[in-house]
């Protein structure tokens, strides 16, 4: 057999030659270099095309989705919801008064409306994206080191001295002490960036391997938490919200300057407010209105 | 069910979820799936708000159409169908808002790379054919679909679809150049009928 042509040679790597004609051309192959080149190069095409990075789903898609499917109440009905419009996060410093206004009425949905009107209130313009958390909820129970890390690296995390923490991130107020009460002792610090904004994490361990975490960021218009329910809470003296994961609780404590938070597996009230007595030291409750 | 069970669904638990219309089997299903759906979405239509929008549409529909799922393939297979024929009307609807502008078709131009431009990742080279051949090898190489599958999906012969395919596979050979699947023992061989 003579080569075959390049159109041929395609069609045989896709499988789409008659049985006939792909023995021949499968024959021929194996003993020609440059029919064998060819080859070689079609596969590494179709390889190509085939691979490749994930690229990062935007974590507005699934809010949008919830919100069509619950104004269609989809899974009852068989009509298809109209698609919502997918919350893209605005540049910081953008946002005229009407679309604060709308900020505001996003952070309501999420059960930050006291908070967010305050902070709305004086007149600062959002200045962090979106955080996703539902990237360390979802994977929490499974290995807390391994969803830690993968929230780390979503928000391109670098590790930094914990004595360059408060440098690191100047606009938030936050403490990330050698040790926290229940014996964990202060282990990798972080700095984050969410969208334009900066943040801290620091991971702690107990002697027993118990992990704990302690993430900073601005107050933010929304935060994710997938389907994760997020409730208000009181945490001492201050009122916050948290989610629930399993074992896991993810608490936040929100100043307007700061959101705390603490992922821990404790769940004594008593003991999650040491914590954040700790790492929240300036954050009264006089600071926080009260819902 | 719980918050903690979601992650430990199965695929019946996520279908049977999904037909009652449960949210977490809901998001189940779509933080496993959408990440390769919405690869998919960003590769056919070349920029990531249309790629949302589509990905946002393609779940609706599955949720929507989920009890009409007969299990004659895996739940990821269907929805990654439901995704494709969403993303096959966007390259019509965008064929069609190309032509009735006038716009004159920059394929050419994308198709051409300056000669220094040699080396780019694959999904840079996708960005550069135009959206119809892009789809084609997609299509075929990423949704594994055959000729006949690809015909019917685009309205068009079986042989047009292999003239396609070889006319994308060499163009994209053109825009990634050389260097991309040639091994040293190869090197300057050129087939005969290249």
């Amino acid at each position: 057999m003579t080569c075959p042509s390049l159109d041929i040679l395609g069609r045989y790597f896709d499988g789409e030659l008659d049985a006939a004609l792909r023995a021949d051309v499968e024959q021929h192959v194996a003993a020609c270099a440059r029919c064998a080149h060819e080859f070689d190069a079609l596969r590494a095409i179709g390889a190509g095309v085939a691979s490749g990075e994930f690229p990062t789903v935007p974590i507005e898609l699934w809010p949008a989705i919830q919100e069509a499917l619950e104004s269609a109440a989809v899974g009852v009905h068989t009509a298809l919801p109209a698609a919502h419009a997918i919350r893209r996060p605005r540049p910081a410093g953008r946002l005229g008064p009407r679309r604060f206004a709308a900020a505001a009425g996003i952070a309501l949905l999420v059960g930050l409306g006291v908070l967010a009107g305050l902070w709305l209130g004086n007149g600062k313009p959002a200045s962090a994206a979106p955080i996703d958390f539902s990237i360390l909820l979802d994977a929490i129970n499974a290995d807390a080191d391994a969803a830690f890390d993968g929230f780390l690296k979503r928000y391109r995390a670098q590790r930094i001295e914990a004595s360059a923490a408060h440098a690191a991130a100047p606009a938030l107020d936050f403490e990330v002490p050698a040790n926290l009460p229940g014996g964990f002792t202060r282990g990798r610090v972080y700095h984050l960036r969410f969208g334009d904004a900066d943040g801290i994490a620091a991971a702690y361990h107990r002697d027993d391997g118990e992990f704990m975490a302690a993430i900073f960021h601005p107050p933010v218009r929304r935060e994710h938490f997938g389907t994760h329910q997020d409730y208000p809470c009181a945490i001492g003296h201050h009122r916050g919200h948290a989610v629930q994961v399993g074992a896991w609780r993810m608490v936040h404590l929100t100043d307007p300057s700061t959101c705390h938070c603490v992922l821990t597996r404790e769940q004594s009230d008593g003991a999650i407010a040491g914590v954040m007595q700790a790492i929240a030291p300036r954050s009264t409750p006089e600071s926080i209105p009260n819902p | 069910m719980s918050p903690a069970t979601a992650e430990m669904m199965n695929e019946g638990e996520i279908l049977a979820g999904c037909r009652a219309g449960d949210r977490q089997a809901q998001h189940a299903l779509y933080a496993a799936t959408s990440p390769r759906i919405y690869r998919l979405l960003l590769r056919m239509s070349g920029n990531p708000e249309d790629a949302g929008d589509l990905t946002q549409q393609t779940y609706l529909q599955a949720f929507t159409k989920i009890t009409q799922f007969d299990g004659r393939s895996a739940l990821a297979t269907w929805i990654y169908r439901i995704a494709v024929t969403e993303g096959l009307q966007w390259l019509r609807r965008a064929r069609l808002k190309r032509s009735a502008v006038s716009l004159v078709s920059d394929t050419a131009a994308r198709n051409e790379l300056p000669a220094s431009d040699l080396r780019l990742d694959m999904d840079a080279a996708l960005g550069r054919l135009d959206p119809e051949d892009r789809t084609v090898l997609l299509l075929r190489y990423e949704a594994g679909a055959s000729y006949r599958e690809i015909a019917e999906l685009l309205s068009c012969a079986e042989g047009t679809v292999a003239s396609r395919l070889h006319r994308c596979r060499e163009r994209l050979r053109g825009i990634l150049g050389p260097g991309y699947w040639v091994t040293e023992e190869t090197t300057g061989s050129v087939h005969p009928t290249a």
